[in-house]
């Protein structure tokens, strides 16, 4: 029973250590688990029906919206990526599509494609909880997902290295 | 009160038939967590993705989908997390240390009762 | 310079309080006399007074709107009414560390004044609570300074406070609760005091048992506000949510109860003497670790204040400082305090301890809930959460065997064990009373009752009808009755059965209606009649008009959104009536495409019962104070 009145001691510390470490460290970024590609089947902002058997292999998908104002600010990014070649796919999230497209008239249009998803059912399946997100698609899978703006930083951490 | 003309009627949203399938709807409400929220589930949330969410799930019920399938659709999409209730072979060490604590400490009380 | 005025106080009243202890420590480690002893206990109570009255000053500062005062012109605005005006001094960290500090002087200093002073360690009472109190305002005035100002252009007016906090039950919710927490650095510091003092021999129970007794009333009654308030705000009908706040505030209830219970077996068998010291200490160390789990942002919380990685360590650190002390002088003295006597089998005291043990358990089980995702996440780049599901599991065959055992125990006697046929004779009647009784319930719920709210009910039921048949014998016998114990057991029991009853039997119903529109469920009618516009000073609203008829009563019911003008925010004001067995619970939800408005209704069952069992728990206890026990 001796160790026992000095358990009584180190647990304490131990776990006031614990806390230290904690408070003192920065948050590792959390490892992404990739899941299946929702299969959907929708139109897009001009009309056209699509699927995502449409689309190729692998894509970049941008969540946003009219009303989201983060998306104006990675909006000139967007369009740099398209300028570089990169193509992306839009997912209009719960947006209306005169809104939506007055948009892209003002702004520019940095997405090959656009996905009209008016109710969200589409974005719910891929895991959104807002605007802007941005995903990467590879063979049918969700093998990055970022939430919120996109730059030149998150861009070269999270997504470059699948290239 | 126009007790005979005629009475339009209110919907229920999320109407169940069975009693049973409500219970479980408003089980997994608690027990999920809000994806946008700093902390709560879903029963206590009104953000837009919760309702969104909870739409899902009403679905899901109506189709048959057990309380694992949703429960994996949820976290499968919004993180480990996401699920109020720890997965129980793979945190095994939290289910079971309240009852190693509570032996341990019978344990010791019955052998030295002199404390 | 009034605001300068009250910080000065607020300094002298630390600098005082060093100054007392340190008279007090050189007094005790060598001449002992009795005018220095004298000085130390007048230097203390200068101290206090000083304190008090820079705590009174800030009060008058907040209800002049002084907004040179950065904390004040944060958290205070000059339309709101007095009452949020004193109350908003505690609606953050500095303010509410402050009020903390306060209370903390205040008890000290009454029990200081008030207890028994010609006792070998009265000294070291005063020279510890000066410690602690000069740590606090050390802590308080280098970290956390409520007395910043904003010079030399003063805002003309503050920043409204979050609509969500004007509210009276959260004004006092606070308050309540830490009249609780800090009440147990008397126990605390006497028993530290006792500790290195070194005399076990004596009664160090006696003195503080009442002091205890007190702060626990205040702590029930405070976390039971916190509780009553999150219902009828927050609207969505719950009470509780193991929230990682709510679990921190509960833990030192837990030890609480289980420290008095254990010094009240301490008191009636000379047993269990280190383990009530450990409990004694364990209160007002897990108060602190409360604190520090709340003002350092370490866990994401909707209470938590904001986040501050420096002022975390600060207070880690603190708090360490503290708890490392304590438990390190009684690990020192743990040899000495070797007991001859051994708990009989079968006594009242070792079902006391069996129980204990399950507290002691069920605080376990809430540290590990709260520390895993923490653990979790430093060693997994994934994360996890633990909520409801694994409390309630963990706490129900807990609650389970606890309310057996009180069963038990309610008729046995000290110190010698009692004989088992006897007792399984007394504890039959309201077992079976109890089996009954939850399958009846388990009929009226058409068989939809889980194992958990089954085990609710039945430990609820036990525990009253155990108690009630005491109360019967007692017309016919001159059975001793313990009132308050009674009492306090009773809302005990009505806790559980109240909380199982409205799991069981609350019902929501999520709604779209346009205007004229009816729903009906059973034999009740939901109507709604209309919906209106409004303006007020700093909100604009929109309140709808609905009726609820049930077999023919009639009740009005009218929920409202409000949005606020300075920061935009939107609240949802619930509407509530009340009968003896529900709430009628009603929210807005949004206007839809078709016009309809969403509605949320609930008929929440035996909620107001929570609230009473609760009220009788602090009742209890209280009456101790104003009826002497037959």
């Amino acid at each position: 029973m001796q160790f026992l009145r000095y358990s009584l001691l180190i647990i304490p510390l131990v776990i006031i250590i614990f806390f230290g470490f904690i408070i003192l460290n920065e948050n590792n970024a959390r490892e992404f688990v990739p899941i299946e590609m929702t299969k959907f089947s929708s139109t897009t902002l001009d009309n056209k029906n699509i699927k995502n058997s449409d689309l190729p292999d692998t894509y970049f998908l941008n969540v946003w919206a009219s009303w989201c104002i983060t998306c104006k600010i990675e909006h000139p990014f967007l369009l740099n990526l398209k300028s570089n070649g990169i193509d992306i796919v839009g997912l209009n999230y719960k947006d209306t599509k005169s809104k939506a497209l007055g948009w892209l008239k003002e702004l520019g249009d940095p997405y090959s494609i656009s996905i009209f998803d008016y109710k969200g059912d589409i974005a719910l399946d891929m895991g959104v909880t807002g605007a802007p997100e941005t995903f990467l698609v590879k063979n049918g899978k969700i093998v990055m997902h970022h939430l919120g703006e996109l730059n030149q930083e998150i861009w070269e951490q999270k997504f470059e290295p699948h290239l | 009160m126009l007790f005979f003309s005629n009475i339009l009627f209110g919907e229920e949203i999320y109407a169940f038939e069975n009693p049973v399938y409500e219970k479980r709807f408003s089980t997994l409400l608690n027990e999920i967590r809000c994806p946008k929220c700093t902390s709560g589930s879903l029963a206590s949330s009104d953000a837009p993705i919760s309702r969104d969410l909870k739409n899902k799930i009403y679905e899901m019920i109506s189709f048959g989908y057990s309380d694992d399938e949703i429960i994996t659709y949820v976290t499968d999409r919004y993180g480990n997390d996401s699920s109020y209730e720890p997965n129980f072979s793979e945190n095994i060490v939290l289910w079971l240390l309240p009852l190693i604590f509570l032996i341990f400490c019978f344990i010791g009380f019955y052998l030295k009762r002199r404390i | 310079m009034i605001p300068e005025f009250s910080h000065l106080l607020a300094i002298l009243s630390a600098g005082l309080m060093l100054y007392s202890s340190l008279i007090g420590i050189v007094n005790h480690t060598s001449d002992k006399s009795h005018k220095l002893r004298q000085l130390t206990h007048n230097t203390f109570n200068a101290a206090a007074f000083f304190l008090f009255l820079s705590f009174a000053v800030y009060i008058y500062l907040a209800i002049q709107d002084d907004f040179s005062v950065a904390y004040i012109a944060s958290h205070s605005n000059s339309d709101l009414p007095i009452f949020y005006k004193v109350s908003s001094i505690w609606s953050a960290h500095e303010g509410s560390m402050f009020l903390w500090i306060t209370f903390l002087v205040g008890w000290l200093w009454l029990f200081i004044n008030h207890t028994k002073n010609d006792h070998e360690f009265f000294e070291l009472i005063i020279i510890f609570s000066a410690i602690l109190i000069f740590g606090f305002l050390l802590f308080l005035l280098a970290t956390s300074s409520p007395f910043e100002r904003i010079l030399p252009v003063t805002p003309l007016n503050g920043a409204d406070i979050n609509p969500v906090l004007q509210d009276p039950a959260l004004a006092i919710h606070p308050p309540m609760l830490y009249l609780g927490y800090v009440g147990f650095a008397i126990p605390f510091i006497y028993i530290i005091s006792f500790l290195i003092n070194g005399n076990f021999a004596f009664e160090w129970h006696r003195e503080i048992k009442s002091w205890s007794l007190f702060a626990w009333a205040f702590l029930t009654a405070g976390i039971g506000l916190g509780s009553w308030w999150a219902y009828y705000e927050l609207g969505w009908g719950g009470y509780w949510f193991w929230d990682p706040v709510e679990n921190v505030a509960l833990m030192p209830w837990l030890a609480a109860t289980a420290f008095t219970h254990s010094m009240h077996a301490l008191n009636k068998s000379k047993v269990l003497k280190s383990w009530t010291l450990f409990l004694g200490l364990s209160v007002f160390t897990l108060s602190l670790f409360g604190a520090f789990i709340v003002r350092s942002g370490v866990i994401d919380s909707v209470h938590s204040f904001a986040n501050d990685p420096e002022r975390g360590l600060f207070l880690l650190i603190f708090v360490a400082l503290i708890t490392l002390f304590a438990l390190t002088i009684l690990v020192i003295r743990m040899p000495k305090l070797y007991n001859n006597k051994t708990v009989v089998s079968g006594s009242k005291e070792s079902y006391l301890s069996l129980n204990n043990i399950l507290m002691v358990t069920s605080i376990f089980s809430i540290f590990i809930g709260v520390m895993y995702p923490l653990i979790y996440e430093t060693f997994n780049s994934n994360s996890v959460s633990v909520g409801p599901p694994f409390y309630n599991t963990i706490f129900a065959p807990l609650i389970f065997i606890a309310a057996i055992i009180i069963s038990i125990s309610i008729n046995s006697s000290w110190q010698r064990t009692n004989d088992l046929k006897k007792i399984f004779k007394r504890f039959f009647v309201p077992g079976i009373l109890s089996v009954l009784s939850t399958y009846f319930i388990y009929t009226s719920s058409l068989y939809n009752l889980s194992l958990l709210q089954a085990i609710g009910f039945f430990s609820g039921f036990l525990i009253i009808f155990s108690y009630l048949i005491v109360m019967f014998n007692k017309l016919f016998d001159k059975v001793y009755l313990n009132w308050p114990s009674t009492i306090s057991h009773l809302g005990f029991g009505l806790l559980l059965l109240s909380i199982a009853a409205n799991s069981t039997f609350s019902i929501e119903k999520n709604l779209k209606m346009n205007i004229n529109d009816s729903f009906e469920f059973g034999s009740s009618k939901l109507t709604f009649n209309n919906i209106q516009f409004g303006n007020e000073d700093n909100f604009e609203r929109i309140r709808a008009s609905l009726l609820f008829i049930e077999n023919g009563k009639i009740f009005q019911l009218t929920p409202e959104k409000r949005r606020y003008f300075t920061r935009g925010q939107i609240t949802s004001e619930t509407d509530i009536k009340s009968t003896f067995l529900k709430d009628i619970y009603i929210n807005i939800g949004e206007q839809i495409e078709d016009n309809s408005w969403t509605f949320r209704l609930q008929l929440n069952y035996f909620i107001k019962w929570i609230w009473f069992s609760i009220f009788l728990m602090t009742f209890g206890i209280l009456m101790r104070f104003f009826v002497r026990a037959q």
